[in-house]
């Protein structure tokens, strides 16, 4: 062994040789690469409001679950990281599990959006698209699935409307805010929102993605982009890396009251939890979700660390609750393999087993 | 097209095998070959590699005891050295030239005092009566002034050795001392340039001018804050590579260093992470975060302002005009979506009923 200053120069320059000769193959590949497939999954646009569109995902199985499930993303990403790519594809995992579903797309906020509020989103495009599966569907009651901001959206839909909900599942859902784990959380009570709103009116995406990548700055910055030149020879790969790149930086911007209110009412005085959170005129209740409840959380996650979404199961009115966690991060839940077919089979069998019970 | 880029690839694939054969050890058949072309090229190119580095370590062991990191401690601390001839320099100053600034004011203050009063006793009580208020007057309209520029200038010229110090130590000493810098320097504005610059104005032009000052003032104290900020990241930069290189050697000592760039820089990038996770998590940090985050916006706002303000009597909508017509829109929107969904349930009403009179009959 060679050393010098205490490395291994042999081996260093056996490495550094090896990555320029990846290096020069990836250009070959990078030439070529492919970062199509994302929210391929077949589906249909069955109603549309404004900015938003409801998709009706065609079945995969001839027995599909006779109550239908709803998915509801958070605003601050586009929902088809749920559909990254057909071999990493958790909707395309439910459809063949049987599950029948309906996922909402929020589209981009324009300046003119500036003043839809939790309760435009909440009252108004959830409860209006839940009323359009029931009667397209001819049920009363549809099932909901949240996920992150999603979730907490979701449940307080189904706090405020439990007599729509079969079954409630939400997935890193941030529900209780007054945690020190997570800088999105320590930061987000000292983050004068109001002053940003006013601002922009419409927060643009890349002030939020500025925001996220902070959280890890060597890790998303730098490392992200420092070892996926291991991976510059392999096509695969790279175009996995590419999609999920795209998707990142894909962000929608946020409609300011909506966020100024989550902002104050959530990250800053914790209403939810706290029975204290108004949307519109109407007080919400936790204790009033007396459906079935299915929370999944992420261990690693930075994003929304455990203690935010752990405390839902003690605060609502159901006896059937049940909680699960993967051993990955925010958004490995989606798209890690260990999450992957074990996640979706699990919400798959839950529903299932739900929805049949009258 | 394909050939040329075929071509090009070839080209550079050669060019690194070329590399590879002067770098990496040779095997028997290449080390035979390399024999062929040249007897007088070294046996292997790692061995000169180490033997120019063992020369390298004789050649500068009277300097840095054959210790690369004691170099690499010497490199950060260097900047110590410009410090110390400021310093040397500062203080050679103050001994050897009089006099000093303080002296200076004191002598030219009793000899402007005494000037004053000899015109006052010895000039004006001769002038003809009528002349003698154009001498008087001016003299109190100048001390006035210079009373005001005394206070005006003031917090200035009373701070200007200190921080003079505190820019010189966070340049070459210690980033904190530029926090120190920022925090004066804040102070001292805010007492002077700030207040005329939120002082109210007057005239046709008034908004314009008053619209152009906050967003200067609004400029400055943001850039104050964006100082504060990066000085906080510097600092954590700087004792984190120390801290670094510290480790590193102690780890050196018992073998378990990483052994490549590879290994190293993985090192390097997990402690810098971990180290700004820290600074991050200090309830400090979030403030001053969030604080500069305010101020940007607020500058964004005041300048957003300004130039709404430039645009007036242009033939083009403002954003304030834009939102004012979002909201309108906003709020019919939402009336009509409401009025829809009413009469949707007034025809279900009606349905249901008709339903029900039609069954009755």
């Amino acid at each position: 062994m060679n050393l010098a200053y205490g490395l291994d120069m042999q081996k260093s320059f056996d490495e550094f040789f090896a990555l320029q000769k990846k290096m020069m193959r990836g250009m070959e590949v990078l030439m070529d690469v492919d970062d199509e497939g994302s929210d391929c999954t077949p589906k249909e646009l069955v109603y549309e409001e404004d900015k938003m569109k409801l998709y009706h995902y065609k079945p995969l199985t001839k027995n599909t679950c006779k109550v239908p499930t709803l998915i509801v993303y958070a605003l601050v990403n586009r929902q088809y990281m749920m559909d990254i790519q057909q071999d990493k594809s958790v909707i395309k995992n439910l459809l063949e599990q049987g599950l029948d579903l309906y996922i909402i797309d929020w589209g981009y906020p324009a300046p003119e959006d500036r003043y839809l509020t939790m309760e435009d989103y909440i009252e108004g495009y959830i409860h209006n698209t839940v009323d359009f599966i029931c009667k397209a569907n001819k049920v009363e009651k549809i099932n909901i699935m949240g996920v992150c901001q999603g979730g907490t959206f979701s449940t307080i839909y189904s706090a405020l409307h439990p007599d729509k909900i079969k079954n409630l599942v939400t997935m890193v859902a941030p529900i209780d805010f007054d945690t020190e784990e997570g800088l999105l959380f320590k930061w987000g009570k000292n983050l004068n929102i109001d002053s940003m709103v006013d601002a922009y009116g419409v927060i643009p995406g890349d002030v939020m993605n500025a925001g996220f990548v902070i959280l890890k700055p060597f890790q998303l910055m730098l490392d992200k982009y420092i070892t996926v030149l291991d991976n510059l020879d392999d096509s695969k790969q790279m175009s996995d890396f590419f999609r999920m790149e795209k998707w990142i930086f894909d962000s929608p911007g946020q409609a300011g009251e909506t966020i100024r209110q989550f902002v104050n009412d959530l990250y800053k005085e914790n209403k939810l939890v706290k029975g204290e959170l108004m949307i519109g005129e109407k007080q919400v209740n936790l204790k009033n979700i007396n459906m079935p409840l299915l929370n999944i959380y992420a261990e690693y996650d930075h994003l929304v660390p455990p203690s935010a979404s752990k405390p839902l199961n003690d605060h609502i009115g159901s006896s059937d609750k049940e909680m699960v966690s993967f051993p990955v991060g925010h958004i490995g839940m989606y798209v890690s393999s260990k999450s992957q077919k074990e996640m979706a089979g699990k919400i798959a069998k839950w529903i299932m087993e739900r929805s049949k019970k009258s | 097209m394909n050939n040329v880029m075929d071509q090009f690839f070839d080209m550079q694939k050669n060019m690194i095998n070329v590399w590879q054969e002067a770098f990496l050890p040779k095997t028997d058949a290449k080390e035979q070959k390399s024999e062929k072309m040249s007897k007088e090229a070294p046996e292997d190119t790692m061995d000169f590699f180490t033997k120019m580095m063992d020369f390298n370590s004789k050649l500068f062991s009277p300097f840095n005891d054959g210790n690369a990191f004691e170099i690499f401690k010497k490199m950060s601390f260097g900047t110590d050295v410009y410090y110390n001839v400021y310093k040397l320099w500062e203080d050679l100053n103050k001994q050897a030239f009089k006099p000093e600034m303080k002296e200076y004011t004191e002598m030219y203050g009793k000899w402007k005092d005494e000037y004053m009063n000899f015109v006052k006793q010895s000039v004006i009580p001769y002038l003809p009566k009528p002349m003698q208020s154009f001498v008087k007057e001016p003299m109190e309209i100048m001390e006035m002034y210079k009373g005001f520029v005394e206070k005006f200038y003031g917090p200035w010229i009373e701070s200007s050795e200190v921080l003079k110090d505190y820019m010189v130590q966070g340049t070459y000493k210690n980033p904190i001392a530029y926090l120190d810098f920022m925090k004066l320097w804040e102070d001292n504005y805010s007492k002077s340039f700030g207040k005329i610059l939120n002082s109210p104005t007057m005239g046709f032009n008034k908004e314009y001018y008053e619209k152009q000052q906050e967003s200067m003032d609004t400029f400055v104290k943001y850039m104050t804050l964006l100082g504060e900020f990066s000085a906080n990241i510097f600092s954590v930069a700087q004792k984190t590579m120390e801290d670094i290189l510290d480790n590193y050697m102690e780890m050196q000592k018992s073998g378990n260093q990483p052994k490549t760039f590879k290994e190293f820089y993985e090192y390097w990038s997990k402690e810098n992470e971990n180290a700004y996770l820290k600074l991050f998590n200090t309830e400090d940090f979030s403030k001053l975060f969030s604080e500069l985050v305010d101020s940007s916006m607020v500058f964004k706002m005041r300048y957003d302002g300004l130039i709404e303000e430039y645009l007036k009597f242009m033939p083009i909508p403002t954003k304030s005009e834009m939102n004012s017509l979002y909201k309108t829109v906003y709020d019919l929107k939402k009336q009509v979506k409401d009025a829809r969904k009413e009469l949707k349930d007034l025809k279900e009403e009606i349905a249901n009923l008709s339903d029900v009179i039609k069954a009755s009959k």
